[in-house]
């Protein structure tokens, strides 16, 4: 085990008891304040049956009906833009946060206050500080900045610790890798476990030795997409530098979730631990078929109840986050936050990360068959030879007659809309007639090939340098 | 200074600075409100099973 290393010595050290009785006491203040402030929740409140002052103990919260994205989606169609879950008067709202992804489902609208603000920034900069960020460290961040949560709680959490930030992600990969890297020796990164692999073939393509020329480099950071064991141990060795997880959700607010000093291979044989933010949200682990909990190494889906959350609270979310259970004790660093396993954090639902975009089939469906000449399609995404995440959509026209300009330039109109509406470039082609499978019950138009891919990298790559 | 006594000193700091942002100044305004949400954080994480200022009342 490594020394624990925290900026906050009475969460880290406190025991289980000491946080469930802390759980308990926020979340009574929580769901009274929620309750007197919000009519979306007093309603749902009342049909349950369920007064704030009857919560006695942490297992009462299943007296309260899980919520879904489509409760909030249809709570925000009524009460434009917030929903009448906002629970403060708007001129208290610092942010708006959206959740990544696209029109064709809907976008969750946050309102964060001032103090929802600071305390997304400060569960990332507690989790910087345990990957062994300090004041002055230079950290780059390769995710682009916008509306959604990760990459802006990325950036206030960096900025509160006082570290040196970097948000390089509108650069592309040369000028980031140049310009930015080789000239600035980064001592923590935070990239997609498919950006780390392009950027080591990128590496390799150049000449660089990444461990001689980044000697600095202690952490890299990942999260959005599951990775193998030997790929983590892989890139550990080629960078010279650790890899630290985070399993991030806009619902939480914060950081959902994050690994501790043991890293995510601890002994470099398996797979180590995220430990949950338990001191800022209610975690429960549920069997998604019969909504209850699972037991102790078994996957199940996170439902979160936020223990403290102004303006947009959250209580009972099913996020379709599919994870493998562990308790707190599992991880040796002696936390008494419960955990789940790194590297297998994956969905319930067809959506797909795809450059820290949350991508729905539903939303490209639309987008492609809008246009009345197209058939079918399917989308493939992959890590490629050079380690880039690539979307490939291959299309079938309709047996109309139709010129292969016309045809050109609907592939073209497709691209162009898709960027826009999904917020990800793919690669449109035509597909021969008749090749492409058809759906008669579930439709499955996508596959992930990625895992694959990043395992193939490393034999492309840094596969053939010895460590 | 012991752990107890930074909690202290933040809890005094966090109640003046809520009387100073009562005065509504032109030049605090906003500002003020960033340093009152800093505190708090500060506070629930520092003393995390005491008591603290309950939410949206910060201000």
């Amino acid at each position: 085990m490594d020394a624990i290393s925290s900026m906050y010595q009475p969460l880290d050290n406190a025991s289980r008891e000491a946080l469930e009785q802390s759980q308990l006491a926020r979340l009574q203040a929580h769901l009274k304040y929620i309750y007197s402030r919000s009519p979306f929740y007093r309603q749902r409140f009342d049909v349950a049956g369920f007064r704030p002052d009857d919560f006695h103990s942490l297992t009462d919260i299943r007296r309260l009906p899980f919520l879904t994205k489509k409760d909030l989606l249809a709570d925000q169609t009524e009460h434009p833009p917030y929903g009448a879950r906002l629970c403060v008067p708007e001129d208290k709202i610092a942010m708006l946060i959206l959740t990544s992804g696209t029109s064709g489902v809907g976008q969750e609208a946050y309102a964060m206050t001032r103090l929802d603000v600071e305390f997304g920034g400060s569960a990332w900069a507690n989790w910087f500080y345990r990957c062994g960020l300090r004041k002055g460290d230079q950290l780059l961040l390769t995710w682009p900045l916008g509306t959604n949560s990760g990459p802006q709680g990325a950036f206030l959490g960096a900025y509160k610790l006082g570290a040196n930030v970097l948000p390089i992600a509108p650069y592309d990969s040369n000028a980031k890798l140049q310009t930015y890297m080789l000239k600035f020796s980064p001592t923590g990164i935070l990239v997609t476990p498919a950006y780390l692999s392009h950027l080591t073939v990128l590496c390799e393509e150049k000449g660089i030795n990444p461990k001689e020329k980044f000697p600095k480099l202690k952490a890299i950071m990942i999260a959005t997409e599951a990775y193998p064991i030997s790929w983590a141990r892989q890139m550990e060795a080629i960078w010279g530098a650790r890899i630290f997880e985070l399993y991030g959700n806009t619902q939480q607010g914060g950081l959902a979730a994050g690994g501790c000093e043991s890293g995510v291979i601890p002994g470099g044989d398996r797979r180590g631990c995220l430990h949950m933010d338990e001191w800022n949200a209610l975690y429960e682990i549920i069997n998604p078929e019969t909504g209850e909990p699972v037991q102790p190494g078994e996957e199940g889906e996170v439902v979160l109840t936020n223990l403290f959350r102004e303006g947009s609270p959250l209580v009972r979310f099913r996020t379709n986050d599919r994870v493998r259970f562990l308790p707190h004790d599992t991880c040796t660093c002696g936390r008494p936050t419960n955990c789940i396993e790194a590297g297998t954090i994956a969905r319930y639902d067809d959506m797909i990360k795809i450059r820290t975009q949350n991508v729905w089939p539903e939303a490209v469906d639309a987008t492609i068959f809008a246009h009345s000449e197209l058939e079918e399609y399917q989308g493939r995404v992959y890590v490629d030879e050079r380690g880039r995440e690539q979307v490939d959509v291959r299309i079938e026209f309709k047996p109309r007659p139709l010129s292969e300009e016309a045809k050109r330039q609907i592939l073209a109109d497709a691209t162009a809309e898709l960027r826009r509406v999904v917020g990800v470039s793919m690669n449109l082609s035509e597909a021969p007639p008749g090749s492409l499978e058809r759906f008669v019950f579930k439709t499955r138009r996508w596959t992930d090939e990625r895992k694959k891919g990043l395992e193939r990298v490393l034999h492309t790559a840094g596969g053939a340098r010895k460590e | 200074m012991t752990p107890d006594e930074i909690v202290e000193r933040l809890r005094t700091m966090l109640a003046q600075t809520q009387e100073l942002a009562l005065q509504r100044h032109p030049a605090l305004e906003g500002d003020i409100q960033i340093v009152l949400a800093i505190l708090t954080d500060k506070l629930r994480h520092l003393d995390p099973t005491g008591s603290y200022p309950p939410p949206v009342e910060y201000e």
